[in-house]
């Protein structure tokens, strides 16, 4: 049952979906780290 | 509040335009596929903004500056979960659900085990989405009720009634293409509503010192540990950890088996739209919540400079005013409007002194602040007691209203109409996508699936709309009695998703992950999984979020366990 780049069709700006799903989470991680700072900073 | 006859406009005006745009919008073909799924054209933009604004209630923008106001910015951490669920679904439901061309997300379960699976599951849903979406109705009419003093009934009957009629009319197409201009419209009312903040503070205080003296106050603290006194607190809501792991498990239920999102993603004319949609969701859902949270920070900010209520909640105010108390109350408010005298001599000392070097001054005043902080909580708990005691029924919590008080009392006419529209929008929203799930999962997941008449096209149609005419009425009905339920319906309304989440969760991975687990054993499993929940629900030992994870687990467990055990019980029969 695993998603099939063939029928889902090819994503924007990536080639295959991995790239998307990296930079989801990247991006999720770095929020994270930027809030932490943001916390550390004006506590 | 003064609601002017230029606040009357705009308010008309907006839920003019959204209705017109919703029937306009909404002419489909007359069938099922029209009706529920808008003929599955939507591109992901499309996607996009209806997951969100189907996620996003009224109370989102009502309550959650409110919250940032008094429990500081740690809320935002709830979203954690949500940016990972969105990859997972990505990987796993959404291809499925695209590739067995699904109406409801519980079709999938007959295939995968049995129908009386799919039955027990999408029943659940019908339960809890049914009841949370009445108590959804109430939260606008109870804020306006207070802030306005408009009728708490009719308001419901006038907002169910209207929204009933772009719902019914245009079925999961009006719905999609409404909360687009739903969404442009909220975000810039609560941008100009930030704006304001920012810009009445007093001359020299900029957005730097109000986010100073916010942070000393400890408003911001968005990100925080769940640790106290050397051991990680279980029933402490949001913190990094329940963030993440219960986001996560939450989101993973909410988007990927309550059909009130599956609907949405199922529009898509593809499965690479509906992933798109999903994805750029995982991306912006957490910042715009830091957003909404910073409002209420900003609303802190403005509020340590000027007289800040006692207490916000304006018909509770005039109940306590009206009752035995009146005389005590007034003698607490006063002292609370002396300690604010104080409390903005500090904050104006510490504003000046956080911009020299002198950390000594500094680290004074914040102590100063922060003892004058918490004598401040401790006038206002006070001041709740009293509203309590006069009215001993009522939720004392005023959360909901400091956002809508500072509106009423400092915003410029018109705005105040955009904003009050911007309930009713946030509202409708979220609402019209539940009408429109619980009446396809009435008419997919009982009526064609039970009764023993075929119905043609035109009369399935007519069926569905019948059904959601009938989950609107029982909506509004559900809110003309859930009028109790006060200020804590925010949380009733997710604590009553995360009783049953969990569980048909649990139902969804092991039909994904557990290959050899039949129908038998997942059904009894998700029984079991449920009545643990509802033990520790009511048990009150952990916080709601743990629920997810507890009802999940619960459904992977005692499926392994039952299916492991069938083949003893039959041989032992035998």
């Amino acid at each position: 049952m695993s998603s099939n780049n063939n029928d889902e069709g090819k994503p924007p700006l990536f080639k295959t979906w991995k790239g998307w799903y990296l930079v989801v989470i990247l991006f999720l991680v770095v929020l994270i780290v930027v809030f932490y700072f943001f916390t550390k900073h004006f506590s | 509040m003064i609601f002017s006859g230029l606040d009357w406009t705009v308010l008309i005006t907006t839920l003019l335009l959204i209705i017109t745009y919703g029937i306009y919008k909404s002419r489909t073909s007359r069938n099922l596929e029209g009706y529920f799924l808008g003929n599955r054209q939507m591109p992901w933009w499309v996607i996009l903004v209806s997951i969100m604004g189907t996620q996003a209630s009224a109370v989102t923008f009502l309550t959650v500056p409110g919250q940032a106001y008094t429990d500081g910015m740690r809320f935002v951490q709830y979203y954690f979960g949500l940016p990972i669920a969105m990859v997972i679904l990505c990987v796993t439901l959404v291809p499925i659900f695209h590739r067995l061309k699904v109406f409801t997300a519980y079709e999938y379960l007959e295939q995968r085990f049995d129908l009386k699976t799919r039955t027990l599951t999408s029943f659940l849903f019908l339960l809890s989405r049914g009841l949370s979406t009445g108590i959804s109705v109430i939260a606008p009419s109870i804020v306006l009720h207070s802030l306005l003093g408009w009728n708490f009934y009719l308001t419901n009957i006038a907002m169910g009634g209207l929204l009933i009629i772009y719902t019914t009319a245009g079925g999961a197409k009006a719905v999609a293409y409404t909360q687009q201009l739903q969404f442009i419209i909220i975000y810039a009312a609560m941008f100009a509503a930030c704006w304001y903040a920012v810009d009445m503070l007093p001359e020299g205080v900029g957005v730097m010192d109000a986010l100073q003296i916010s942070g000393k106050s400890g408003k911001l603290n968005v990100i925080t540990s769940g640790v106290s006194k050397g051991s990680f607190d279980w029933k402490d809501k949001y913190n990094i950890f329940s963030g993440i792991i219960g986001g996560l498990f939450l989101s993973l239920s909410y988007f990927g088996t309550d059909q009130s999102q599956v609907g949405r993603y199922l529009t898509a004319k593809s499965v690479k739209e509906s992933k798109m949609g999903l994805l750029i969701n995982g991306l912006v859902k957490v910042p715009l919540q830091f957003f909404i949270l910073l409002v209420g920070v900003f609303v802190f900010s403005f509020y340590q400079f000027y007289k800040a209520p006692a207490y916000f909640d304006l018909a509770q105010e005039q109940v306590v005013k009206k009752s035995a108390y009146a005389g005590e109350y007034d003698k607490v408010v006063a002292q609370y409007d002396v300690l604010q005298e104080a409390k903005k001599n500090t904050v104006v000392e510490l504003a000046a002194a956080l911009k020299s070097t002198d950390n000594n001054k500094i680290e004074l005043l914040q102590n100063q602040l922060q003892l004058q902080q918490q004598q401040s909580q401790e006038i206002r708990q006070s001041v709740k007691a009293f509203v309590k005691k006069a009215n001993p029924g009522s939720d004392a919590n005023d959360t909901n209203y400091i956002f809508l008080r500072f509106v009423g009392d400092f915003l410029p006419k018109g705005l105040i109409g955009l904003i009050i529209a911007i309930i009713f929008l946030a509202a409708w929203g979220s609402i019209a996508a539940a009408l429109n799930s619980l009446a396809s999962c009435t008419m997919i997941d009982f009526h064609k699936k039970f009764s023993s008449k075929k119905l043609t096209e035109d009369e399935e149609y007519k069926w569905s709309k019948w059904y959601t005419i009938g989950w609107g009425i029982f909506c509004v009905v559900i809110a003309q009695f859930a009028y109790n339920l006060g200020n804590s319906l925010v949380e009733a309304v997710n604590i009553l998703g995360s009783l049953f989440y969990g569980t048909i969760l649990g139902v969804f991975l092991v039909a994904f992950y557990m290959k050899k687990i039949k129908g038998n054993a997942v059904f009894i499993a998700a029984i079991l999984s449920e009545v643990i929940v509802l033990g520790v629900f009511f048990a009150n030992i952990i916080s709601f979020l743990w629920l997810n994870v507890i009802g999940a687990a619960g459904v992977l467990f005692f499926s392994w366990l039952v299916q492991w055990l069938i083949p003893s019980i039959k041989k032992y029969r035998l």
